[in-house]
C-alpha cells in the first residue's frame, strides 16, 4: 500500500450511512473529506447513492440551503398575521381524488415550492399575498419564550386538507427530546407530527391529521420527551391560529 | 410514513425511456427492501424517512449503536447487491474494486 493511502484509510463501512444521510455531522464531514480525494470510496459511494435515489421517490421537503435562507429571511420580514392568508401560487398543484401518502407528500412538496417561490420573489413592499385561484394559505407562527429566535409557518392546500410546517432557528434538543406538533380543536389536542431539526434549527415536515387541517383551531409546536404519552405537552416554542379570517 | 406507503414507481427521470428504466429499477429495489428483516427495514425507515441519525436511532430503539450501524450497513449492502445485479454493465464498483486491488498491490 502506498504511504499516502496508509495515512488516509478508506471509509467503506461508513459509506452506506453517509449515503443515507444518517451519520453524525462530524463523521459525515470526515467521510466527505475522504471521499473528495479517494476514487475508490467515491465510486463505491455512487452505488449507494443510486440505491438511496431509488428507495424513496418522494422528493426531499427541504429546499436548497440558499433558497431556504432567502425563504426564511422573507418569512421573518413579513408582518405576522393572526390567521390564514390566501397565497398566490406560482404553480398549479395537481388535484387528486385520493389522499394517499404519496399524494400528500407530493402535494406538500408542491405547496412548499410554490410558497418558497412566492416568498422569494415577492417584494418587501408587498409582503401580503393576494388571493389566488388555488386559495392556498400561509400561516405565520408566533414564537414563545422557550425559542425566542425561532420562526415558522404552515402552508395549507386549497382544500384545507393537507399542509406542511416549515421551521427555522429552533433550539437543538437533547437526544431524549423531540419537537411535537399539536392540532387543537374543542379543547382537545391531537399529535400531528414529530420531528428533529438540523444544525441550523431548520426542518420541513408534513402535517397529518384525521380531518382537514382547517377543521382545527390552532397549531402548536412543543418540546416533548421522545417516548412521551399522548397527553404530554411540554414547553411551547411556536403557535398559531388556523382559523380563516 | 412507512415503506409500504411509498408509491409504486420512481418519478425522477426526464424522458419516457429513462423513466421506465428508473421506475423498474426502483420497483425491484423496493421489492428487495420488502425482503429485508423487519429490524433492518425499521432502521432504514428511521434514517431516511424520518431523518434520524444512527445515534438517535440507537437511542430511540434502545439498542447499541453498533447494532444500528450494522443493521443499516447490512441493509444497504443487500440493496446495493440488488442494484448491481440489475445493472451489471454499469457497475462502477467493479472499477473501484480494481483500483482498490491496484492500491493493495502497490
Amino acid at each position: 500500500m502506498r504511504p499516502e493511502m496508509q495515512d488516509q484509510a478508506h471509509v467503506l463501512e461508513a459509506l452506506p450511512a453517509y449515503a443515507l444521510g444518517c451519520l453524525d455531522p462530524a463523521e459525515a464531514r470526515q467521510v466527505a473529506r475522504h471521499v473528495a480525494g479517494c476514487y475508490v470510496c467515491r465510486t463505491e459511494l455512487s452505488t449507494y447513492q443510486t440505491v438511496v435515489a431509488h428507495l424513496l421517490p418522494v422528493p426531499d421537503l427541504a429546499p436548497p440551503a440558499e433558497l431556504k435562507g432567502r425563504l426564511m429571511d422573507r418569512v421573518r420580514g413579513v408582518s405576522l398575521v393572526a390567521a390564514a392568508v390566501p397565497l398566490t401560487a406560482a404553480r398549479q398543484p395537481p388535484r387528486r381524488r385520493a389522499f394517499s401518502p404519496w399524494a400528500m407528500a407530493s402535494l406538500a412538496v408542491i405547496v412548499m415550492l410554490a410558497a418558497a417561490s412566492l416568498f422569494v420573489w415577492l417584494p418587501f413592499s408587498r409582503p401580503q399575498a393576494v388571493t389566488a385561484p388555488e386559495g392556498m394559505r400561509a400561516i405565520l407562527l408566533q414564537n414563545a419564550p422557550a425559542a425566542p429566535r425561532a420562526s415558522g409557518f404552515v402552508i395549507i392546500s386549497a382544500d384545507g386538507q393537507n399542509g406542511v410546517l416549515v421551521v427555522d432557528a429552533l433550539p437543538q434538543l437533547e437526544a431524549t427530546q423531540q419537537y411535537q406538533v399539536w392540532l387543537d380543536r374543542d379543547g382537545e389536542s391531537i399529535r400531528s407530527a414529530a420531528f428533529m431539526v438540523d444544525a441550523t434549527g431548520y426542518r420541513g415536515v408534513r402535517l397529518e391529521a384525521p380531518q382537514a387541517l382547517l377543521a382545527y383551531a390552532a397549531i402548536r409546536v412543543t418540546i416533548e420527551p421522545v417516548e412521551a404519552g399522548g397527553d404530554t405537552i411540554g414547553d411551547q416554542v411556536l403557535h398559531g391560529s388556523l382559523h380563516n379570517p | 410514513v412507512g415503506w409500504d406507503d411509498l408509491p409504486p414507481q420512481a418519478l425522477a427521470a426526464h424522458d419516457l425511456e429513462d423513466h421506465a428504466e428508473q421506475a423498474l429499477l426502483g420497483e425491484r429495489l423496493r421489492a428487495a427492501l420488502a425482503d429485508l428483516p423487519p429490524d433492518q427495514q425499521q432502521a432504514l425507515a428511521l434514517a431516511y424517512l424520518h431523518g434520524y441519525t444512527q445515534v438517535q436511532i440507537a437511542e430511540l430503539l434502545r439498542q447499541p449503536l453498533g447494532t444500528i450501524k450494522t443493521r443499516i450497513r447490512t441493509a444497504m449492502q443487500k440493496l446495493r447487491q440488488k442494484l448491481l445485479a440489475e445493472q451489471p454493465f454499469s457497475d462502477p464498483s467493479a472499477r473501484a474494486a480494481g483500483a482498490y486491488r491496484k492500491e493493495e498491490n502497490e
